[in-house]
C-alpha cells in the first residue's frame, strides 16, 4: 500500500488493522461468529432486488432444461400422469400411515393429527456467489410462514430441497442434489401400478443421486423380477423428511450397475425430472408436522 | 474516483454475478464467472493504490456477506466474514504489482489479469478454510476438488474479463479512476 507524505498515523495503520480484524474473524469458530449472521441481512435485503431481476429476466432466456415433448398435449398428459401417479402414492402412504395410526392407538398412544399444508410459490432470485454454497434464495420469508425445513418442489411433484435459514423477506434452500449434503432415503418403484417399491438410500453427488438399491424382500411375488431400470421413478420415503413431503419424485433412474461388493445388491444414479439447482421458481409447502418428522 | 459510480458498478455487478450464476453455470460444480472481481481488477489496474485496495477489500466484504455457508450437512447455514475480502485485497495486490508493465488498452490484458488474480485469490479462500475445516468439521470442505473448480472459475472470469475489456476504456472514464500519467526513466510525461 503506498503511503502518501500527508498521511496520518491513524489512516496507515487502518489498513493492517482492518486486515488483522478479517483474519481473526475469518478463522473464528463458528459460534464467536454467530452474530454476522444478522449483519448479513442488511446486504442481502439491499441486492436481492438486483439480482432478483437478472435472475428473472436470465430464467426466462435461459429456462431449465426438462425432458423434451412433442406436443403440447402430450406435456399435459405427462403432467397430469404424474399428478395422480402422486396422489395414489400419497394415499396409499396415508393408509398404511393409518393403519399404524389404529394399531398405535390401540395400544393408547398419542398420534399427531393430519397435518395442514399451505403451498406457496415463490421465485428464485439468485444463487450463492461461492462454489461450496450452493443454496437457493427464494423470495418468501417469516412473514408468509416459512420456517425452517420446509419443503420446496417444482412442477407439482418434483423435491428441489428443503429451507435451511430464513432472514426476513427471503429463505434459503439447500438443493436435494448438492453434493456432500445429507443422504435421502428413497423406494425405486419399480413396480408402480401395484405399488412396489425398492429401499434405497441415495447420496446426492450434485445434480444427481447415486446409492444402494436393496433386494427385494422375498416375500413379494415375483421378487426375482423385480429390479431397477433406467426410467424407473424413485420416491421419498424418509423419516427424516416431513410426512407431507412422503413419495414426492426424486428423480428418475437414469443408470444401473452392479455392486460388485454385493452381488445382491445394485447401485443406481439417479436424475431428476428438472435441473432443481436451475430452478426459476419453486412451490414451498408450508406444513405444520416439521417438528414431528420434519427435522430439517 | 467518482464513489457514487464504483456504488452503482458494484451494485450491477453483484446482481450480475447472484442473478445469471445460474444461466452461466458451467458443469456439475456450477462453474461461473465473477463480475464483482472483474470491477475490482478495472478499478486496481487504474485507481490510486489506497483507493484500489480499499474498493477490493470492501468488495470482498459484501460478497463474503451475501452468501452464508452450509453448515452441518445443509441443515443450517453460517457467515463467514473475511476469506473473500483478504482474497479480493491480495489480488488487487498482486494487480498493482504488475499494472505498470502491462498494455492497459488491450482486452487481452483485463482478461489476464482477471484469470490470474481471480486464481490467487481463490487460493487464498482455499487456504483460509481449509485451515479452519481442521476445527470446523461443520463445513463439509474437500480442499482438492474446490481448487480444481474455482481455477475454472478464475479462467472463466478471464474469458469474461476479455469481453469487458472491450470496454474497458469508457468504463475506467465512467468510474472515474485515475490514470496516471505514463513515464519514462521513471519520471512522469505530463
Amino acid at each position: 500500500m503506498s503511503r502518501l507524505p500527508h498521511q496520518s498515523t491513524a489512516s496507515r495503520l487502518l489498513m493492517p488493522g482492518v486486515v488483522i480484524v478479517l483474519i481473526v474473524l475469518s478463522l473464528a469458530r463458528l459460534s464467536w461468529v454467530d452474530w454476522l449472521n444478522s449483519v448479513a441481512k442488511i446486504p442481502t435485503a439491499i441486492l436481492t432486488p438486483g439480482s432478483a431481476v437478472v435472475s428473472l429476466a436470465s430464467g426466462w432466456v435461459l429456462p431449465a432444461k426438462r425432458p423434451v415433448v412433442t406436443s403440447e398435449r402430450e406435456r399435459a398428459l405427462v403432467e397430469e400422469l404424474e399428478h395422480w401417479k402422486t396422489l395414489y402414492q400419497r394415499e396409499d402412504r396415508n393408509n398404511e400411515r393409518l393403519r399404524k395410526q389404529i394399531a398405535e392407538l390401540q395400544r393408547g398412544r398419542l398420534i399427531n393429527p393430519e397435518s395442514n399444508i399451505t403451498q406457496l410459490v415463490a421465485p428464485v432470485v439468485g444463487m450463492s456467489s461461492d462454489l461450496s454454497s450452493g443454496v437457493l434464495r427464494v423470495r418468501a420469508g417469516e412473514s408468509v410462514g416459512v420456517v425452517q425445513g420446509t419443503v420446496a418442489v417444482t412442477d407439482g411433484v418434483q423435491i428441489v430441497g428443503r429451507v435451511t435459514s430464513v432472514s426476513g423477506p427471503t429463505s434459503l434452500i439447500q438443493p436435494v442434489t448438492r453434493k456432500g449434503g445429507p443422504k435421502v432415503a428413497g423406494r425405486v418403484m419399480v413396480d408402480e401400478p401395484n405399488n412396489i417399491g425398492l429401499k434405497c438410500l441415495l447420496e446426492p453427488i450434485g445434480s444427481r443421486f447415486r446409492g444402494v438399491v436393496e433386494a427385494p424382500e422375498s416375500s413379494l411375488p415375483n421378487a426375482g423380477s423385480l429390479k431397477p431400470e433406467p426410467g424407473h421413478t424413485v420416491r421419498l420415503d424418509d423419516d427424516r423428511w416431513p410426512e407431507s413431503a412422503q413419495r414426492f419424485v426424486l428423480g428418475k433412474v437414469e443408470r444401473v450397475e452392479a455392486d460388485s461388493s454385493n452381488p445382491l445388491r445394485t447401485i443406481v444414479t439417479v436424475v431428476p425430472t428438472v435441473e432443481v439447482e436451475r430452478v426459476s421458481e419453486v412451490t414451498l409447502r408450508i406444513a405444520s408436522d416439521l417438528g414431528r418428522g420434519g427435522t430439517p | 474516483m467518482n464513489a457514487i459510480a464504483v456504488l452503482v458498478a458494484g451494485y450491477i455487478c453483484f446482481s450480475l454475478e447472484l442473478g445469471l450464476r445460474k444461466a452461466l453455470a458451467v458443469g456439475s460444480a456450477g462453474i461461473a464467472p465473477s463480475f464483482v472481481f472483474i470491477l475490482c481488477v478495472v478499478v486496481s489496474l487504474s485507481a490510486p493504490p489506497s483507493v484500489a485496495m480499499w474498493t477490493c477489500l470492501i468488495l470482498g466484504l459484501l460478497t463474503d456477506l451475501t452468501w452464508p455457508h452450509e453448515i452441518a450437512g445443509g441443515v443450517s447455514t453460517q457467515v463467514i466474514v473475511g476469506p473473500y475480502a483478504i482474497a479480493y485485497l491480495v489480488a488487487s495486490q498482486f494487480v498493482l504489482s504488475i499494472r505498470g508493465n502491462m498494455f492497459r488498452r488491450n482486452p487481452l490484458t483485463l482478461g489476464f489479469l482477471c484469470c490470474f488474480g481471480m486464481a490467487i485469490a481463490q487460493v487464498v479462500v482455499v487456504a483460509i478454510y481449509t485451515f479452519r475445516s481442521g476445527y470446523t468439521p461443520e463445513i463439509a470442505w474437500d480442499p482438492t476438488s474446490q481448487l480444481l473448480a474455482r481455477l475454472g472459475v478464475a479462467l472463466y472470469t478471464g474469458l469474461v474479463g476479455i469481453i469487458v475489456g472491450v470496454f474497458a476504456g469508457p468504463l475506467t472514464s465512467a468510474l472515474g479512476v485515475h490514470q496516471p500519467p505514463q513515464r519514462r526513466f521513471t519520471r512522469p510525461i505530463y
